[in-house]
């Protein structure tokens, strides 16, 4: 057979584009440039120029070696530079790279894992950006890492972001994400700084009270149209301290928050009535709240009438009411009905009251789910297909049974990370077994999981997990679960039918269980202890 | 239908009897039998390919039929991962060069999405790292820069060196 007719020079560059593009621009550069005339044209296209991004990353950030660094400053930036509109830089060479190229076209710059002093180095000695126009850069995305040096960061973050309007006086575009360490979390807590731009277009940013986001919208970026904020934490304290007028530039509003929000109605309603021209909003809040859910009623008359121009309302609101009027719950169809005028988009709602618990749970979302996470999931889930999701959680105080599970493999077929809280008994597991017997009943598939946490769930469950006809799981995955139920469902580490998934436990937590004897060794061979 | 089978014909004149459900992962057979509406007992000519990278794609399509979906592609932090290639697939791809850039062209051809990732990723694989003096050896490529122009390129470094 002869093939070594065709080389990699022959394919056409379509082809050869494909094949570049699996991997990224800085190994393209690298490796091609000066190879050949055609090769270098392929290379110094656009496609691989434009937008550069001078690390790797894996889950970290790594800096390239010493000799990629000196052949790119020495050869490859000075022949490109024209051609680069946006720099992704790590700290390391940061430096050395913008003073490699003159860059006359560059307009965004993205600097990553800059460590703190790194940070304030960087914007209270002017040298650094000398070479690049600083007038040019109207985009900004600027990642300060969690180091743990003791230095009172919260000030930090504020010296730097007051010195990035200082520096970048055209920025138009800004995503600040600051240190999220403890003692570095970033609050505009008095003194405020001083920041004031008429150019920033587009803000987004993570802070920690609800305060700051009041700080940012009190006038000081009057042209601001696009803002999305993410808060740690909306308590009670956050103030009036800010002037609170109306945001008519702002069009699209994007909030998040995971902690839960006791203050809706007295924060986040507020703050809303305050944009009057609003054409998308974007809410992800964790409710607590006395009154009733939020519910179609509720968002038209607090939001949606507010708001002439709102165009797209996307949102997810988990809402959790501890002193529930049993007497006056409406039920998920009441819920549902209040949607029906939501014409462009799709909204799921699913309500519960949990008795034994004493609160009753709401959760309404936009559909198609765009979150990486889906928790408290009960009996009652709609289903639907979630292929963002990969970390899902499952609770209620009705038993779940094969068909529960069965549709949440389905709905969630890229799921990686699953905790299920449910102390009640399955109903019908004789009658599984019989059909399991039969054969009639499919062994459910975890394709992509790899974290399975039992979290005060029934031995039926873990049981159902472990048996391997009835479950389908990957090598290597992480198992949490209490260990006197670990051992009661492997019939002290002997069972026959929990073998095969054991085996495949990679990371084995048992919270308060003894030191791992060489029994169980035997029976979760690949386990590191946790 | 399973197990029903269609003829596909390679550009050196072999006749393959492959299963419908194979056939169609390529995008364009699928196309060719359900919106050309082509008999399903015509031969249908595969002009591009011959029988022995043919016999390659049906074994990799066989291996593959039952693959579940990719998830999908995070466009905000997708990173460039050139390393999960599964073994069985490193082992077919263990071929000659010549061999592995037919295979894209017939991929790319056929449109088996799945068969042009894995056959290009591998491509990628024998690039990343190398130096230009290295691709030059390992895919055998000339060097067509004239000495002027590399003395040039030289120039300017050294220039960009002092600067």
């Amino acid at each position: 057979m002869e093939h070594l007719s065709i080389k990699l020079d022959d394919l056409p560059d379509e082809i050869l584009i494909i094949i570049l593009k699996k991997l990224s621009n800085v190994e393209v550069l690298y490796s091609l440039i000066g190879v050949n005339k055609r090769l270098n044209r392929i290379a110094c296209d656009s496609v691989f120029t434009s937008n550069l991004t001078l690390y790797f990353l894996d889950k970290y950030i790594h800096s390239l070696s010493d000799s990629m660094v000196n052949r790119f400053c020495s050869q490859i930036l000075p022949e490109i530079d024209h051609k680069i509109k946006w720099l992704n830089l790590e700290s390391k060479f940061m430096e050395r790279i913008l003073l490699a190229g003159n860059y006359p076209n560059l307009y965004g710059l993205g600097l990553y894992g800059i460590d703190v002093e790194k940070a304030i180095y960087l914007f209270t000695d002017d040298t650094t950006f000398i070479h690049v126009v600083k007038n040019q850069i109207s985009s900004l995305f600027f990642y300060i890492c969690s180091d743990k040096k003791w230095i009172p960061s919260n000030d930090v973050n504020k010296i730097v972001f007051k010195h990035i309007f200082n520096i970048f006086t055209k920025l138009e575009y800004l995503n600040f994400g600051p240190s999220l360490m403890w003692h570095q979390r970033f609050s505009f807590d008095m003194p405020s700084p001083n920041v004031i731009s008429s150019s920033l277009l587009e803000l987004h940013i993570t802070v920690f009270h609800f305060n700051d986001l009041l700080y940012l919208l009190d006038g000081r970026f009057n042209q601001l149209r696009r803002f999305h904020v993410n808060i740690y934490r909306i308590q009670h304290g956050s103030s009036n301290i800010y002037r609170q007028e109306k945001l008519p530039n702002l069009r699209c509003f994007s909030l998040y928050s995971d902690m839960r929000v006791h203050y809706y109605d007295e924060f986040i309603l507020p703050l809303l009535h305050r944009m009057l021209n609003l054409e998308e909003l974007d809410l992800h809040l964790k409710v607590d709240r006395y009154k009733g859910f939020i519910d179609g009623n509720d968002l038209k008359e607090n939001i949606i009438n507010n708001m002439p121009r709102l165009i797209q309302f996307t949102f997810n609101i988990r809402l959790t009411n501890r002193r529930p009027n049993q007497t006056n719950l409406p039920s998920n169809e009441d819920i549902k009905h209040t949607f029906k005028d939501f014409k462009d988009n799709q909204i799921i709602s699913c309500a519960n009251f949990f008795e034994e618990n004493q609160f009753s749970y709401c959760h309404i979302y936009s559909y198609s789910y765009r979150m990486k996470y889906y928790d408290n999931i009960k009996n009652n889930f709609p289903g639907g297909l979630f292929k963002y999701v990969d970390n899902v959680s499952l609770f209620d105080e009705r038993p779940f049974e094969y068909e529960f599970f069965l549709q949440i493999a389905q709905s969630f077929p890229f799921m990686k990370k699953l905790t299920i809280n449910n102390n009640k008994p399955q109903k019908n597991k004789l009658y599984k077994q019989s059909k399991k017997d039969n054969q009639d009943l499919p062994i459910i598939k975890y394709l992509h999981l790899t974290n399975l946490y039992f979290d005060q769930a029934h031995d039926d469950y873990i049981e159902q997990f472990l048996i391997n006809t009835e479950t389908y799981l990957p090598y290597k995955f992480y198992l949490f679960v209490d260990y006197e139920a670990l051992k009661r469902v492997t019939e002290n580490f002997s069972r026959h039918a929990t073998r095969i998934n054991c085996a495949k436990v990679h990371y084995l937590c048992i919270p308060n269980g003894p030191e791992i004897t060489e029994h169980m060794k035997d029976y979760f061979p690949q386990i590191n202890i946790g | 239908m399973a197990g029903h089978k269609i003829k596909l014909q390679s550009n050196d004149g072999d006749i393959f009897d492959v299963e419908v459900e194979i056939a169609k992962l390529s995008i364009t057979i699928k196309t060719m039998l359900e919106d050309l509406s082509m008999n399903e007992e015509e031969i249908i000519p595969l002009p591009n390919i011959n029988s022995a990278i043919f016999k390659k794609v049906i074994q990799w399509t066989t291996h593959h039929k039952d693959d579940p979906p990719l998830p999908p592609e995070d466009d905000e932090n997708r990173e460039k991962n050139t390393n999960d290639i599964s073994s069985w697939d490193q082992e077919f791809l263990k071929v000659d060069q010549g061999t592995l850039f037919e295979l894209i062209l017939a991929a790319n051809y056929l449109d088996i999405k799945g068969l042009l990732d894995v056959t290009c990723t591998s491509v990628a694989n024998m690039i990343k790292g190398k130096t230009s003096e290295e691709i030059r050896q390992t895919f055998n490529i000339k060097n067509d820069f004239t000495p002027q122009e590399e003395e040039q390129i030289k120039k300017e470094n050294e220039w960009c060196e002092n600067k």
